[in-house]
């Protein structure tokens, strides 16, 4: 499976959530791969910092993400944006959401992991993206 | 059922950088291979031990942080993050 990992999963992460850190032991075990959109990392390094986490472990922790073989950053660029766009338009989605669902479908992911939103389910309903969580 | 261990030992030259080669058998039961990193010791009694420092996953020093980390409230956080994205509409 190619998971994409909405800034829900950052947290839950951080919150050492054992799905969260089952899912990480599998990719290295090579079973999935996760992709980052951007916009997930940055929402991330500004929600764990007001938490508490200090940035060098948020560095880490996306370093970490750089380094695997099996876990990606997406890089966004304008076929992205455009992406985002049409949906905030066509559904009323939040840009960052827009964001997170374009990343997800143009990197052909299985799943958006997310946390219970309104808008992706929406966007679940019309078949754009899979939506899970735990 | 365990293997016994295997007491390997061997006579290495020095080079001119104090580089020395460890033998195949050694190489092969310690699954030491070419790039991986080895800890070297030096004991008061003379002896040098080389021990293979297993190198650590990107996913394996990911988990590492979070023996380092707080834990957070992500429930919380996520419902925080939902209504800051509404409001950035």
């Amino acid at each position: 499976m190619i998971y994409c990992a909405d800034t829900w999963f950052t947290l839950k992460f951080f919150e050492k959530d054992e799905g969260a850190k089952a899912l990480i032991r599998d990719i290295m075990e090579g079973k999935h791969k996760i992709v980052f959109p951007m916009v997930t990392a940055a929402e991330s390094y500004k929600k764990l910092q007001q938490k508490g986490i200090p940035k060098h472990e948020i560095n880490n922790f996306f370093d970490s993400a750089e380094s695997s073989s099996h876990m990606f950053i997406h890089m966004p660029d304008r076929g992205t944006a455009a992406e985002a766009a049409q949906l905030a338009l066509t559904f009323g989605t939040p840009m960052i959401d827009a964001f997170v669902a374009a990343t997800c479908s143009i990197s052909k992911c299985d799943f958006l992991l997310t946390g219970d939103e309104k808008h992706f389910h929406r966007l679940a309903r019309k078949r754009y993206i899979n939506v899970k969580n735990w | 059922m365990k293997s016994e261990h295997k007491f390997l030992t061997a006579k290495v030259k020095v080079g001119a950088r104090g580089q020395i080669t460890i033998p195949k058998a050694i190489r092969h039961e310690d699954k030491i291979r070419a790039r991986d990193t080895l800890k070297v010791t030096h004991h008061p009694g003379g002896e040098i031990v080389l021990k293979k420092i297993e190198s650590e996953s990107p996913e394996e020093r990911m988990l590492a942080i979070l023996k380092r980390t707080p834990k957070i409230d992500a429930e919380k956080a996520w419902r925080e993050i939902v209504r800051e994205r509404e409001m950035e509409r």
